[in-house]
């Protein structure tokens, strides 16, 4: 069993990256992380692998994430861009686009492209049917193609 | 490398938040291990509605799984799950619940019935031992909405955070539950949880649980080692989930 702070240590920037793609803001995005962590300790989980707990404790991120980012107005992705700011105009451009998606779409394009998941474990993760995984994965395609296409770019070069 | 990668890769914690979020995981573990209680109060603050969890000084009863729709025949096959418990002050915690939700949504966890050492003192198989614990007797009824009842967890108090009333897992009725052997696994681990959970806030308790079916033991659960068979004379944990446990499944799942 992992201690506290090697699970810390393990996770703090998957978490935090995880967050803040979806709350957009660096506080909510430690304060998810924060939260994802003190469940860990008080349940401490006896898992069969790292990868089911690098799953669990995602799940539990995206879901506090998309719970706050559901309860509060849309917040605008500048904030992000202007606290991590992109190096190159390619990068902004991007990052512009998928953070303007809606969290949900947001969330499956993070974990598809990011993390690499297929979309039956998206469906894990995000409790959601596996067939509505896929469909927010066309649509945040789509919606990201059709930007992208306009500037001359597929979208498997971009993401 | 992709624009997309590039930039996410970039992102990270700093210092500062780090340094700050390892503070406040310090201080949430240094007071989850100086005040274990706190623990249970702050669950018991949250009312046990997930499972419809019961607890009293004379006696605490879950329903777990509901058995309305058995025939004549397997109407009296309620499985109970009796155990002796040394302490009027029990508790259940509801992380035991939770933790069911989510090894249920397939992240899970080794079963710590195989893997974990004794949780407390043997209780052994002695009669004139069971009669000395044997203060109270907490009876796990399962009955037919266990998944139904885990689905409907309060969406506050969903280990996950996740503000659904369809954990992955019971999205599907129980007539679509999964294939025996997972569903073996699950009620394993459900089952350990809870008794993991019940002896964290009890550190004095060593417990010994029994499953019956038509009034006959048919295999125990014992703090120190375990699933037993019915005689309590070391039937492998798996030997008890798959000849006792399913055959209690299985008669509920025919009776569909």
């Amino acid at each position: 069993m992992k201690s506290a702070e090697e699970v810390v240590k393990t996770y703090e920037n998957l978490l935090y990256r995880a967050a803040l793609h979806i709350t957009g803001n660096r506080d909510d995005a430690l304060d998810m992380v924060q939260e994802t962590l003190i469940k860990w300790i008080t349940s401490r989980p006896d898992f069969a692998s790292d990868e089911h707990e690098k799953a669990w404790l995602l799940r539990v991120v995206m879901n506090l994430s998309r719970n706050l980012v559901g309860s509060m107005a849309k917040k605008s992705a500048v904030e992000l861009l202007d606290i991590y700011p992109a190096e190159t105009k390619e990068e902004e451009g991007v990052m512009q686009e998928v953070l303007d998606l809606p969290e949900n779409l947001r969330a499956v394009i993070y974990l598809y492209y990011y993390e690499g998941y297929n979309t039956t474990e998206i469906a894990e993760i995000l409790q959601e049917n596996a067939s509505t995984v896929r469909t927010w994965l066309s649509r945040g395609r789509e919606r990201l193609r059709k930007v992208l296409k306009e500037e001359g770019e597929s979208i498997h070069e971009r993401l | 490398m992709s624009a997309y990668k590039d930039y996410i890769d970039r992102i990270s914690l700093d210092e500062e938040q780090h340094e700050k979020l390892l503070q406040a995981i310090r201080e949430a573990e240094t007071e989850k291990n100086a005040d274990p209680s706190s623990r249970r109060k702050r669950l018991l603050r949250s009312p046990l509605k997930t499972m419809g969890l019961i607890a009293s000084a004379a006696a605490v009863a879950i329903v777990l799984f509901a058995l309305p729709s058995l025939s004549d025949k397997t109407s009296d096959a309620s499985l109970t799950f009796a155990a002796a418990i040394p302490n009027e002050d029990m508790v259940i915690d509801q992380a035991a619940t939770e933790y069911a939700v989510n090894t249920a949504g397939q992240y899970a966890a080794a079963s710590r019935a195989e893997e974990a050492g004794p949780v407390e003192a043997p209780l052994g198989s002695g009669q004139a031992e069971e009669e000395e614990v044997k203060s109270e007797v907490l009876t796990y009824q399962f009955t037919a909405d266990l998944f139904g009842k885990i689905g409907h967890a309060d969406a506050e108090t969903a280990a996950d955070g996740r503000k659904s009333e369809t954990p992955a897992y019971v999205t599907a009725a129980p007539t679509a539950l999964p294939d025996s052997a997972d569903l073996d696994r699950v009620i394993a681990e459900i089952l350990n949880e809870a008794f993991l959970e019940m002896s964290e806030t009890k550190e004095s308790a060593a417990f010994d649980y029994r499953f019956t079916y038509q009034n006959e033991v048919v295999c125990r659960y014992d703090s120190a080692s375990g699933f037993l068979s019915a005689d309590g004379k070391g039937a492998t944990l798996s030997d008890a989930r798959r000849e006792q446990l399913n055959m209690l499944l299985k008669a509920y799942f025919e009776s569909k």
